[in-house]
C-alpha cells in the first residue's frame, strides 16, 4: 500500500500541516533519530532547514522540490478509503466539517503511482527541513521568531493563492479556521476576527464586511489571507527541546547568531548612520521595535515614524529597508506612501505633535519626556544634551 | 441606611435566598464569585476571588452572610479563586451584552421610556445575534438586570474564545463604528452599507408619496428643485440608489448634506447601543441572573424573546409579598408596581406593602418602622 500517496505533494509544499507530524512520526522514532542520522539525505534536509532560517534575513535561498501532481482525491472514483472514515465525511466530495483529520482515509488510499518513493522522500525532506528551521528560531529572541513566522507565512500564502478549493478547504480544518465554500469564501465570524484584528486596514473591519448567517463573505485571496495570519500563530509557537536536541543545534546556532550579530549591526548602522537612536523619543522607539518584530504597526504609527524619520535625516531608501519586516509588506506601495510623506507630490509632511500622537494611541510617554510637546524637540533637546552635532 | 432598616433587608433577602429555587450558571466551580454583604452598606465593598465547589457550599455562603449584590466571572478559570487575575488560568468567558437605558440616547428621562427603549435595543441585538451571527437561539438568553437595563448572555463556543481585541471587533460592528458607509460616489459594499442604501430609498419613497420630499429639498436650499426631485422620484434612479449607487445625482452640496443626515439618521436607527466595555472585558463580573438587585430589591430575572415586549419590571421582577411594613420617608418619590401608583413625600409615616417598602429601602429613600 501506498500510504498518505494523496497528501505527499502537499506535506512536501506545507509541512507545516498537521498531517506532516503524523505521517513523520511513522517514518522515525523521534526528533533525535532523524539529527543523529549522518546519512546524506538526513544532513542535506537539515541544511535546508538552516537555509529556510537564514532565508528570512536574506542570506541563503532555499530551494524547494516540487512535486506536480494535483489532489488526486478529486478525481478518483473509487473513493475505497471511505470504509475507513468513522466521520461519515467521504462522499461525491470531502465534508471537511465532519472530518477529525484522523487521516486513516489517506493512510489507507488504494491508489498507486511508480513515483511513491520519490513523492515520499521529498515529504519527509520538507519536513525535516520545516522541523529543523522551527527548533532553530525557537532558541532565538521573540523578534527573530515572528520575523521567521511572517516571512514564512506570506510565502506559503503565495502558494495557497494556486490551490484548488478543495484543497483549501483541507488546509483550513488543519489550521483550524472555521470555513465553507460555496459559490462564495466564507468563514466563520469567530475565526475571521482572529485574523482581522491583527489585520490593520479598514476594509478588514467586521463592520465593513459581508456577513451572512455567521459566516463572512470573502474572496479566494482574502481568504487565503486569512489562512496566513492562523498560520503564523501556529509558526510562532515556541518549539520545546530537550538537552541534547540543543547540544546537537549548536554549531547551527553559532553559525545563526554570526549573521544575526552583522544584520543587527546594519540595521543599526544603515538606518541611523547619521542619527542617534539614543535620542529617539519612546514613542518612535517603540514603534520601531514593533517593526522590527514584524508586527502589524498601524497606519497612523507608520506616519508618525516615516515623517520623524526623514524629519531628522534618513532618506527614502533607508526608511523602505525598515518596513521590509512588517506582515503586510508590499514594496511599491510603501514606496509611494513613504516618497508622498517625503513630499515628491509636492508637500513635506511633519511628524505630528504628541497630542496627535496621543489621539491615536501611539504614545509611550515616560518621565524623560517632561515639558516636550513634540517627538523632534525631544529629539533635538537629546541630542544637545548629549554634545552631539546636529547635521 | 440605619441599624433596622438594614436588618429588616437581612432578614428579607435572606428569607428569599434561603426559599427561592437559585439559578446557578453553567460550570459554577470554574468562576469567580463576587459578593456586596447587606451589612456593609452603604459603603460598596466588594469580596471577591470567591469560588464554590458545590452548590451547598453557594447556599450556604448566601443564606449566611446575605449579599446585596451577586456577582460571578463572565470568564472560567482553571484557578478562580486566586487574587491575582493573570494566575487564575482563563479558559473562556460568555460573551455578555449590556444594554442600560443610561447609554441610550433618549429624549424622555421617564423609567418607562428608558426601559422601552432597553427592549427595542435587545430585539435588534437579538435579531442581529441570530440572523447575522448564526447563533443558536438555545445559547442566547436574556435578563432584566434588576435596575435600568437588560443583558444578554451567549454561551456559544466559537464566541467564548474570543479575546478581549476580538470582541472589539464585534462591539464595532454592533455600534457601526466606521466611516466606509457613505463616499462622493455612493455606498460602501458591506452588508450594513447595504442595508442603509436599502433604507434610504424606502425612506425617499416614503417621502415622495406623502409629497414631502419637495418641501425638504427646499429646506436644503437645493438649486433647481423641480430637477433634483424628478431625478431623484424616477423609479429607476430610486432602484440605483438601493443598489448603492449615487454617482448620478448633481453634486450640489445641499443635496450631499440631505443624503448625509438622512443616512445619519438610518445609522442612529440601525446602530445598537450597547455598553462597550463590558462587551470587551472577557473577565467581567456579571450579576447573577435569580439574584436580587440590591438597589431595587427586584429579582434579575430571564425573559423569553416573546415575552420581552410585555414585560413589565414591577410586575414581572416583583418577589416581595404585600404585607404591610411601616417606612418613614426620606425623599420625594412616584413610583408604580404590581399595577399600583404611588406618590410618597418626605416625612410621611406610612404603612406600604412590603415590595413597595423594600424598594424604597434600597433606594435609600425610606427607613423601616415610625
Amino acid at each position: 500500500m501506498q500510504s498518505y500517496l494523496p497528501l505527499l505533494p502537499f506535506l512536501a509544499k506545507y509541512p507545516f500541516l498537521k498531517a506532516s507530524g503524523v505521517f513523520i512520526s511513522e517514518e522515525y522514532r523521534d526528533l533525535n533519530e532523524i539529527l543523529s542520522l549522518k546519512g546524506k539525505f538526513e544532513r542535506e534536509s537539515l541544511e535546508l532547514g538552516k537555509c529556510i532560517v537564514l532565508s528570512i534575513f536574506d542570506r541563503c535561498n532555499p530551494e524547494f522540490e516540487e512535486i506536480k501532481r494535483s489532489f488526486i482525491c478529486l478525481t478518483c472514483e473509487e473513493k475505497g478509503c471511505k470504509v475507513y472514515c468513522k466521520k461519515n465525511a467521504i462522499n461525491e466530495k470531502f465534508d471537511w466539517n465532519k472530518c477529525n483529520l484522523c487521516l486513516e482515509c489517506f493512510k489507507n488510499c488504494m491508489q498507486k503511482d511508480r513515483k511513491y518513493v520519490d513523492y515520499k522522500n521529498k515529504a519527509k525532506k520538507s519536513i525535516i527541513a520545516f522541523i529543523f528551521s522551527r527548533i532553530l528560531v525557537s532558541s532565538f529572541d521573540e523578534w527573530v521568531r515572528r520575523r521567521y513566522a511572517v516571512r514564512e507565512a506570506r510565502r506559503y500564502r503565495e502558494l495557497m493563492k494556486n490551490e484548488s478549493d478543495e484543497f483549501l478547504l483541507f488546509l483550513a480544518k488543519d489550521l483550524g479556521v472555521k470555513t465553507c465554500i460555496n459559490e462564495n469564501y466564507l468563514v466563520h465570524i469567530t475565526s475571521y476576527i482572529k485574523a482581522s484584528s491583527k489585520i490593520k486596514a479598514d476594509e478588514w473591519r467586521l463592520v465593513n464586511r459581508f456577513i451572512k448567517k455567521g459566516y463572512v463573505v470573502l474572496d479566494k485571496e482574502k481568504f487565503v489571507r486569512v489562512l496566513e495570519e492562523f498560520l503564523k500563530d501556529r509558526l510562532l509557537e515556541k518549539f520545546e527541546i530537550d538537552s541534547s536536541t540543543k547540544k546537537f543545534i549548536e554549531p547551527y546556532i553559532k553559525e545563526i547568531e554570526n549573521v544575526l550579530a552583522k544584520e543587527k549591526a546594519r540595521f543599526e548602522k544603515i538606518e541611523f548612520d547619521k542619527v542617534d537612536f539614543n535620542c529617539f523619543p519612546p514613542c518612535m522607539k517603540n514603534i520601531l521595535s514593533d517593526l522590527r518584530k514584524g508586527l502589524n504597526v498601524p497606519h497612523t504609527a507608520r506616519f508618525a515614524i516615516t515623517s520623524f524619520l526623514l524629519n531628522i535625516g534618513l532618506n527614502v531608501e533607508q526608511i523602505i529597508d525598515l518596513f521590509k519586516s512588517a506582515p503586510d509588506f508590499d514594496e511599491e506601495k510603501t514606496r509611494y506612501q513613504v516618497e508622498h510623506i517625503a513630499g515628491s507630490k509636492g508637500t513635506e509632511y511633519e511628524c505630528p505633535a504628541c497630542d496627535t500622537m496621543k489621539t491615536y494611541q501611539n504614545c509611550y510617554e515616560n518621565e524623560t519626556c517632561k515639558g516636550v510637546k513634540h517627538p523632534i524637540s525631544y529629539y533635538k533637546r537629546c541630542m544637545r544634551k548629549t554634545g552631539t552635532k546636529l547635521k | 441606611m440605619d441599624e433596622l432598616t438594614r436588618a429588616f433587608l437581612i432578614k428579607k433577602f435572606g428569607e428569599y435566598y434561603k426559599n427561592e429555587k437559585l439559578e446557578m450558571p453553567v460550570e459554577f466551580d470554574k468562576r469567580e464569585w463576587a459578593f456586596v454583604l447587606l451589612e456593609n452598606l452603604p459603603s460598596f465593598v466588594m469580596r471577591r476571588h470567591i469560588s464554590f465547589g458545590s452548590f451547598q457550599d453557594f447556599q450556604a455562603f448566601v443564606t449566611s452572610k446575605v449579599p446585596a449584590h451577586i456577582y460571578y466571572s463572565s470568564a472560567y478559570y482553571l484557578k478562580p479563586e486566586i487574587e491575582k487575575m493573570e494566575d487564575k488560568g482563563w479558559i473562556k468567558a460568555d460573551l455578555i451584552f449590556d444594554v442600560d437605558a443610561d447609554h441610550i440616547p433618549l429624549k424622555s428621562k421617564s423609567y418607562k421610556a428608558a426601559l422601552n427603549r432597553a427592549k427595542k435595543e435587545i430585539f435588534k441585538l437579538y435579531n442581529v445575534l441570530i440572523t447575522e451571527f448564526g447563533i443558536d437561539e438555545k445559547k442566547i438568553k436574556i435578563f432584566f438586570s434588576g435596575s435600568r437595563g437588560y443583558h444578554i448572555h451567549v454561551y456559544e463556543e466559537d464566541f467564548q474564545l474570543l479575546s478581549s481585541g476580538e470582541r472589539r471587533e464585534i462591539v464595532d460592528y454592533l455600534t457601526i463604528n466606521t466611516e466606509r458607509i457613505l463616499n462622493g460616489r455612493g455606498f460602501y459594499d458591506s452588508l450594513r452599507a447595504q442595508q442603509v442604501s436599502k433604507l434610504l430609498t424606502k425612506y425617499l419613497k416614503y417621502l415622495i408619496k406623502k409629497e414631502k420630499l419637495i418641501d425638504m429639498l427646499k429646506a436644503y436650499r437645493i438649486r433647481d428643485v423641480e430637477r433634483v426631485y424628478t431625478i431623484l422620484s424616477s423609479s429607476e434612479n430610486l432602484k440605483r440608489i438601493e443598489n448603492g449607487d449615487l454617482s448620478f445625482l448633481p453634486k450640489y452640496k445641499g443635496l450631499r448634506m440631505l443624503i448625509n443626515d438622512l443616512t445619519d439618521k438610518i445609522l442612529n436607527n440601525l446602530r445598537i447601543y450597547i455598553d462597550a466595555p463590558v462587551t470587551a472585558d472577557v473577565k467581567r463580573l456579571i450579576r447573577m441572573p435569580s439574584s436580587l438587585h440590591g438597589k431595587t430589591g427586584l429579582k434579575v430575572v430571564e425573559i423569553k424573546i416573546d415575552e420581552l415586549d410585555s414585560f413589565n419590571p414591577f410586575c414581572n421582577a416583583v418577589v416581595f409579598g404585600d404585607e404591610k411594613v411601616k417606612v418613614r420617608i426620606l425623599k420625594r418619590a412616584s413610583f408604580e408596581i404590581m399595577g399600583e401608583k404611588y406618590s410618597v413625600r418626605a416625612g410621611e409615616k406610612l404603612a406600604l406593602p412590603e415590595y413597595a417598602a423594600i424598594l424604597l429601602m434600597c433606594r435609600g429613600m425610606a427607613l423601616y418602622g415610625h
